[in-house]
This record gives structure tokens, C-alpha cells and sequence, in this order.
């Protein structure tokens, strides 16, 4: 009796070390519930495929999953705001937003705030003060860079044309503030023209071909916004004008870079949009796993030229590393 | 009742708690020890193997890339050879080879060749070259030219050369000196590479869940490839390569970046790059935490088990002496019916058959003491009863009235004295010891009666040693003695006789005598004096010398009693042997 109790007890405890062993076989498997972030740009071009880029460096560096998504056209507002709600009511845990509008943009990224979903608005400002964080740069500083490089090409003087001013789009509305307080009360600056232009860089061509047949030639053109600079230097080439007509522009889109190594434009001043896509996946990872986040991340922006533009640190900020 | 039984179970002091106590806290330090070690053990292990691995993982990845830049340098080689072999540029054939050398490998991007002063002479893609390349100021260009006849391989950059999509690549450079139409044709040759087959190659790294290798150059440091690399360029990603760039080869731990890395080097011939393989600490402190739950629960299941275990065992050990404690007790209480039964044969079983043993005893003797004290009483009892024998009242009474008849008041008077002192002494108020001098007192009151009663057919003596008389007797010890020496030695006899009464201490010892000059008896009748009552029935002469004898002995032990001398016609002398115990010595 003794003894076959004895036997039972340590055939127990046997089993129960088996068990414990067999604990350990189990492979650990990835947290079920991985949160979800959408990132909503303005639109597929070249820039956002490498906020894309950074975004996706961030979410599989923070094991979280990340939807991009963004309408076809920068100017449809609408789009966006039905793309925000639309991943709103799918339930995404957190969202990364790019806003085509000022103002359009905050009644969608509140409400989803008032929801728990933590908002983080890159490049562009949203106008409103409940959003997590804004990543992005100082499009107003950029906009006295743009203008104190123009004026440091153009030797201080001429007239000059401001490109691709867009109603609405509180960046290039920004950048323009910023040039024309540079410039505001220079008298060798003698006349400033602002041009509004959409986001079609044929379209803008044809506006600069059109402003210079009526109004004459200018002697620098700021194009506010990747398109516009790129439709700039098309119009600068095509009327062989290489050189006369200076050209600073914003962005490195590959057109630009291309257009910045034949000379067509003089200067670019470039956020870096892996950075901005990087950080505004973290920021909102952040605010999801309720960390302090800071109200405002500068990416920074820098001002580069032809002759810079192939120095080493330059070249990984403006050619994005791809295999 | 059950409260404290359960009380009991768990006291602090029982043998039960102290063997469960101390079994299990020897076997939690032993098990705790050997988890401590094996805890260490596989520790050490673990980063052994994780070292080791790393090593090996980094090294055949070295190794990989090693055979890769040599096949590259082997391409680059048989370019150079159909370059030379060359007449002119450009040239049909020429573009025909180097474009199924092209064709053949996905990772070339370029293969082209410049003059010294940058002048291009052939080049795959065929495409327009750009304006503002800064050709000739590239590092690639110009350490071409710095050290001709030597392949260099440059860090990365992007090829700006040709219309189209900037890349990122390695360029591969070489100064070579062409012979053309009789003179020396001083040029560079350049091979691009893109980063596909490293990418391919680093991706196959595997260090853990999290960690990755990297490619840096040697000589300045420069990251060549790095599986994020646009988070280096973008500023956002930091490695320590200062640390990196003092190794050769081995192994170090680097927490610069605020996670504890393990960092593994090896040197890649030939190219001056070092590889750089980092795997998170944290990973194996998984391990060491799988391993930790593992022994814990290891450990509380050993000391569950090993609980239950020696609470058993020491039940099993305790219970029986537990049991016959109990046993015991009742013992002590006075009940002496019980057997403790016997369940095994070991110590406890031999200790309970001890005890049943002796509880056996102890019940043997107190039963033989009940008994003794039984005869005792009963002696005693017939005694007294011979005291007022009907028989002897009614022959003294007889003598007081045949005195009284007579006139002899005097004597009636004496008489009556004596029987009555007589009957005052045998009653003693109810005590069984007496002083000598009372019971020669006793004897002298009887020989007083029986001599009148006998007409001086006998004279007597008492004396006593003045030590003797303070000495304790069993009263009535003498008159059946005295009674005996009148009715068996003098009364049948013809003449006067004479009974002597002494007590002395002898050796300690008292002793009182009866000694008569009567008839004396022979061998085989002495022999049979002090033997109890056979059984058959109460001997003539009544209680007697046996009872005498008994008495003596029951009170005070085997070694006192009577010793009777006599011999026929000479008389006969008894001696009591008593201890000598005094009135504060009995207390």
C-alpha cells in the first residue's frame, strides 16, 4: 500500500516535470493584438513614397502594422477627409495624417482624438490644437531660406516670381509668408509677383510661359512646391533661359534633383520626408502607448545646390537608399 | 478535543515537525544550490553559444561576401581584359562582349571607361551622360588615378553619371594603361555595383529575432551597407563604429545606443570592410528568463513533493511513538490492561514489545503486591482474632473466678490487670508496630496469666538490651511464640520449666528470643514448622509460628523472620530477626 502510493506520487511528479519541460517547447509567438496605424499622405508621388518608406522603417522597427493610403491628386481634400473617416470607423488604433487642408482637416482628426485614436499630423499643419504632435519643418523659416538663397543667386536684386501658391495649403501659404517677409522693405527687390498654380507641372509651365509672354522676364523664380518647380525648369529649358531665369525650388522629387544637376535649378531647400514618415509613425506609437510626445517635431531643412548636392551627407539625404 | 489534537499535530516541538522541517529545508538548499549552479551553468552557456554562433554566422557571412567581392573582382578582371584587348573606342565588338558580361549579372549597374582626364571612351549603359557630373573629382576617379593598377572599392555613393535613375552603388575603379596605335593611353576603368547581393547576403544573417549585420569600411569608417540604412543617412539611426573599427575580429558588448548589444566583427579580406554583427541581449536574457520560470517552478514542485513527502515519512516514523506514548499515558493513569500491538519489526516495534514487556511486569507485581498486602491483613487479622480466642478469655475467666472463690483477691486483682493491659497492647489503637518495650510488655501480661493459670508449672525471664527497647517490633510476635514454648515444651512435660525472653541488637539486627528448656522436637517436625498452611485445612496449633513468620517477611523482607534451634529433650530456641528500626527512622 505504502509503497504503491509512493510509486504514484513520484509517477506524478514525473508527468508534472514533463509538463514542465514541454513548457519550454512552445515557440513565442508575436503579440496578437498589434496595433494598427494608418497613415493617410496627400498623395503617391515620389515624396511620399519615402515618408512610406520611413513609416514602414518605424512600424516593423515598433512590431506595429501600418496601412498607407492616400487620394490619387494633392487638391482632393475631399478624398482625404472620406479616407480618414473611412479608417476611423475600420478602427485603426492610431493615425498619421498628411492634411491636403488647413483647415478641412481638423474637424475629421478631432473627432477621431474625441475617439482615443491619437492624431499626428506630418509635413502639413492641422488647424487644430488637439492633435498629439505636428512632425514636419517650419515651412515659414524654409520660406526665408528659399528667399535669402534667391537672393544671394540673383545678386541681390531683380524681380522675381513666386510659384505655386496654393489657397488652402497651409505650407506653400506658408513658405510664401515667409519669402515675402525676407524680402519685405529690400529695395533692390523690386517687384513680386505670386502665381497660383495646381499641382501639374505642365500646368505650370504653361502659367510661367504665360506670365513671362505678358509681364516680360523675371530674373528668379521660387516655386513653392516640388510640380511647380519642376514645371519651372521645363519652361526655363525648354525657352533655353538656363541660368537667366534663377530658379529655387522646394523638395527633392527626382525630376528636381535631375533639373538641380543640369543647372536649371540653382537651389532646393529639402525636408528629409524619411524622417518625417519615421518619426511620425514613432510619435503616434507614442501617444498610443500614452508616452509624453512633444507638441512639435522640426525635422529640420537644409538648402542645397549643384555644387553640394553630390557631397556625401547630401547625397543620402537626397537620393533615397533604395537596393 | 479535535482542536487539540490538531494542535498537537502541527506543535512546534513534535519529532514529526522537526524531521518534516529539516528534511525539506535540507532538500530546499540542495535543490535551491544545484538550481543556483545549473542556473549559472546555463547561463554561461548560453552566451558561450550565443557568442559562438554569432561568430560563426558572421564569419560565413565574411566568407560569403569575400567570395562575392572576388567574383566581382574576377568580372572586373575580365572586363579589363577585353578592354585591353581593345584596338579602338568605340568599338563594336568590344560593346558586344562587356554587354554580355552586363547581361549575365543583375547587381552591375555600370561599366564604363574614361580617359584621365574624364572623357568617356565606352560605357554600358550607352545612355547620354549628365552635365555637372564632377566626374574626375569623384573618390572612385580618383584613386584610380592615384594608384593605377590597383582595384579600390569605393563606399557608397550615387552614380550620377548617366541620364536616368540616380542609384545608389560600389564602384569598382582601376587606372589602367592602354596601348593604342604605339602609345600609352592612361585610363579608368569603372565597374558599379548595386547593393542587391549584399542586401541578399545580410539578409540571410539571422541573430536572433531583432539583431542584423552590417558592412563598414575600415579606414575611415563609413557605413558601406546597413539593413536600414536610409535610418543611418536620415540621422535617425546611430551605430557605435569608432568601437567597431578597433576590432579585427571577436566579440564585445555595447550598450551606446541604451540596449545591451553583443557586437560581433570579422574582417573581410582584401576589400577592408569589416562586418558587424549585433545581437540584442535582451534575447538571451529571454533565455535566462525561460530558464529562471523553468527552475522555479522546478523548484516549488520539488518542494511541494518533497513536502508531502517527508510529511509522511515522518508521520510514519512518528505515529507509532506517538502511539505508545499515548500507551503510556494510560499507563500511568493506572490502567495496566493494555498491549500495544506490534505493526512492524523495527525499532519502534521492538521498543513496543519492550514496553508490553514490562507493563506485563508491572502488572505481575502489582498483582503480587495486592496479594502480599491481602495476606497481610489476613494475618494480621487472624491474629488479633487469636487474641480474643473464646478459648483463652474463657480459661482465664475461669482462673479469675476459681481465684476469686477462693479469696485470692490479690491474684484476681493482678490477673485482671494483666489481661487487661494484655488486650490494651494487642489493640495498640490499630497500629501494626509497636516499641520492643511494649511488646515485652505484651508477652510479660500473658506469662503472667498463663503462669497462674498454671499453677508455677514454669518460670520465666524477660530481659532486654537497653538498645533493643527502643527498637519497633511487629507487635504480637512473641506471645505465639511464648504460647507455643507453654503448650508444646513445657505443658506435656513433667517438670518445671523455664521460658527465657531476650531482645539484643546483634549486628545491626534485632533480635528477640524465645528460648525453653520444654521437650524440643525433632529434625523432620522443625523442618515442617515454617512451611505455610497445607492445604487440607488450618493446622491444630492456629496461626502458629508460620504466621508469625509471614508476617516478618511480608513486612520486611526475606531476610528476616524466624530461626527456630531445637533438639528433643533439650528445648527449643526462636528467634525473631527483625530489623532494627526506631520510632524516627520509621518516619
Amino acid at each position: 500500500m505504502t509503497g504503491f502510493r509512493i510509486r504514484l506520487s513520484a509517477a506524478l511528479f514525473a508527468m508534472a516535470l514533463l509538463a514542465a519541460c514541454t513548457r519550454q517547447g512552445e515557440i513565442p509567438s508575436a503579440e496578437d493584438s498589434q496595433k494598427e496605424i494608418a497613415l493617410i499622405a496627400k498623395s503617391r508621388g515620389e515624396f511620399w513614397s519615402t515618408v512610406k518608406m520611413g513609416a514602414e522603417a518605424a512600424a516593423k522597427e515598433l512590431g506595429v502594422k501600418l496601412t498607407f493610403d492616400a487620394p490619387e491628386q494633392e487638391t482632393d481634400v475631399a478624398g482625404q477627409i472620406d479616407r480618414v473617416n473611412r479608417y476611423l470607423a475600420y478602427g485603426v488604433d492610431g493615425m498619421v495624417i498628411a492634411a491636403s487642408d488647413y483647415e478641412r482637416l481638423a474637424a475629421p482628426a478631432e473627432s477621431a482624438e474625441s475617439r482615443g485614436v491619437p492624431v499626428v499630423a506630418i509635413e502639413s499643419e492641422i488647424d487644430s490644437g488637439k492633435i498629439r504632435s505636428f512632425v514636419g519643418i517650419d515651412n515659414y523659416e524654409a520660406g526665408r531660406q528659399a528667399a535669402r538663397k534667391m537672393k544671394e543667386i540673383a545678386t541681390g536684386q531683380g524681380r522675381f516670381l513666386i510659384l505655386g501658391y496654393l489657397k488652402g495649403a497651409r505650407n506653400t501659404e506658408e513658405r510664401e509668408r515667409g519669402i515675402l517677409d525676407e524680402w519685405a522693405g529690400d529695395p533692390d527687390i523690386l517687384a513680386v509677383r505670386t502665381a497660383p498654380c495646381s499641382l501639374d507641372a505642365h500646368q505650370c509651365a504653361d502659367m510661367v510661359k504665360d506670365l513671362i509672354a505678358r509681364e516680360g522676364p523675371f530674373d528668379g523664380i521660387l516655386a513653392l512646391n516640388a510640380s511647380a518647380a519642376a514645371g519651372a525648369a521645363e519652361q526655363i529649358s525648354r525657352m533655353k533661359r538656363i541660368g537667366g531665369i534663377k530658379l529655387v525650388g522646394f523638395d527633392n522629387s527626382p525630376e528636381e534633383l535631375e533639373w538641380l544637376q543640369e543647372g536649371v535649378i540653382q537651389a532646393t531647400v529639402i525636408q528629409n520626408p524619411f524622417s518625417i514618415g519615421y518619426l511620425g509613425v514613432k510619435t503616434a506609437v507614442e501617444a498610443l502607448e500614452h508616452k509624453p510626445v512633444e507638441k512639435r517635431i522640426d525635422t529640420g531643412t537644409k538648402v542645397i545646390d549643384a555644387e553640394s548636392m553630390f557631397w556625401s551627407d547630401n547625397q543620402k539625404l537626397l537620393f533615397p537608399f533604395v537596393q | 478535543m479535535k482542536g487539540l489534537r490538531i494542535r498537537r499535530l502541527y506543535s512546534f516541538k513534535s519529532m514529526q515537525f522537526l524531521i518534516a522541517v529539516s528534511f525539506t529545508a535540507m532538500t530546499a538548499v540542495v535543490v535551491f544550490f544545484v538550481s543556483a549552479v545549473l542556473y549559472d551553468k546555463f547561463n554561461r552557456t548560453a552566451e558561450k553559444n550565443t557568442v559562438q554562433s554569432n561568430q560563426q554566422v558572421i564569419y560565413q557571412v565574411a566568407s560569403n561576401l569575400e567570395y562575392y567581392i572576388r567574383s566581382m573582382a574576377t568580372v572586373f578582371s575580365a572586363v579589363e581584359q577585353k578592354v585591353r584587348q581593345g584596338e579602338a573606342f568605340p568599338n563594336q565588338l568590344l560593346s558586344e562582349q562587356l554587354g554580355t558580361i552586363f547581361s549575365t549579372r543583375e547587381d552591375l549597374v555600370t561599366i564604363a571607361l574614361f580617359t584621365e582626364a574624364g572623357q568617356r571612351m565606352t560605357s554600358l549603359p550607352s545612355q547620354e551622360m549628365r552635365s555637372n557630373t564632377h566626374l574626375t573629382s569623384q573618390s572612385w576617379f580618383r584613386s584610380a588615378v592615384e594608384n593605377p593598377n590597383h582595384l579600390s572599392f569605393s563606399v557608397p555613393h550615387v552614380q550620377n553619371l548617366f541620364k536616368g535613375q540616380y542609384k545608389w552603388v560600389v564602384s569598382m575603379s582601376k587606372g589602367i594603361t592602354l596601348h593604342m596605335g604605339g602609345r600609352d593611353l592612361n585610363a579608368v576603368l569603372l565597374v558599379d555595383v548595386n547593393f542587391k547581393m549584399i542586401d541578399d547576403l545580410s539578409r540571410s544573417v539571422k541573430l536572433g529575432r531583432k539583431g542584423y549585420a552590417y558592412i563598414i569600411d575600415e579606414s575611415a569608417g563609413n557605413i558601406i551597407y546597413h539593413p536600414q540604412q536610409q535610418l543611418i543617412y536620415a540621422g535617425l539611426k546611430y551605430e557605435n563604429v569608432e568601437q567597431a573599427l578597433k576590432y579585427t575580429y571577436g566579440s564585445y558588448y555595447d550598450d551606446s545606443t541604451g540596449e545591451n548589444r553583443m557586437i560581433t566583427i570579422q574582417t573581410v579580406g582584401n576589400v577592408g570592410w569589416k562586418i558587424v554583427g549585433v545581437s540584442y541581449m535582451d534575447e538571451v536574457v529571454t533565455t535566462r528568463k525561460e530558464i529562471t520560470s523553468f527552475l522555479v517552478w522546478l523548484l516549488a514542485l520539488v518542494m511541494g513533493f518533497v513536502l508531502l513527502i517527508t510529511w509522511y515519512m515522518s508521520a510514519k516514523i512518528s505515529q507509532p511513538i506517538k502511539r505508545l506514548e499515548k500507551s503510556m499515558q494510560l499507563v500511568e493513569r493506572g490502567n495496566f490492561d493494555i498491549l500495544v500491538p506490534i505493526r512492524r519489526d523495527d525499532e519502534v516495534g521492538r521498543l513496543s514489545r519492550r514496553f508490553n514487556l514490562m507493563v506485563t511486569r508491572i502488572r505481575e507485581l502489582m498483582n503480587q503486591i495486592i496479594h502480599e498486602q491481602e495476606a497481610k491483613r489476613k494475618t494480621e487479622l487472624e491474629v488479633l482474632q487469636s487474641q480474643i480466642h473464646p478459648h483463652f478469655l474463657y480459661n482465664t475467666l475461669n482462673s479469675v473466678v476459681r481465684l476469686a472463690g477462693t479469696g485470692k483477691n490479690e491474684e484476681v486483682i493482678t490477673m485482671i490487670t494483666s489481661l487487661s493491659k494484655f488486650f490494651r497492647i494487642s489493640l495498640s489503637k490499630g497500629k501494626t508496630v509497636i516499641p520492643v518495650a511494649d511488646e515485652m510488655e505484651h508477652v510479660r501480661h500473658y506469662l503472667i496469666i498463663q503462669k497462674m493459670r498454671y499453677k508455677n508449672k514454669f518460670e520465666y525471664a524477660i530481659e532486654a538490651e537497653e538498645a533493643a527497647l527502643d527498637c519497633l517490633t511487629l507487635k504480637l510476635v512473641l506471645q505465639p511464640l511464648v504460647e507455643n514454648a507453654i503448650y508444646h515444651g513445657i505443658e506435656p512435660g513433667a517438670d518445671e520449666g523455664f521460658i527465657a525472653i531476650s531482645a539484643a541488637v546483634v549486628e545491626g539486627k534485632l533480635r528477640l528470643r524465645v528460648k525453653d528448656d520444654g521437650l524440643g522436637m525433632g529434625p523432620e517436625t522443625l523442618a515442617g514448622l515454617l512451611e505455610g498452611p497445607k492445604a487440607g485445612g488450618v493446622r491444630e496449633n492456629g496461626i502458629g509460628l508460620y504466621n508469625v513468620h509471614e508476617r516478618i517477611r511480608l513486612q520486611f523482607g526475606d531476610e528476616y523472620g524466624l530461626r527456630i534451634q531445637s533438639e528433643r529433650e533439650a528445648g527449643t530456641t526462636v528467634d525473631v530477626w527483625l530489623p532494627c528500626l526506631r520510632e524516627e527512622e520509621r518516619q
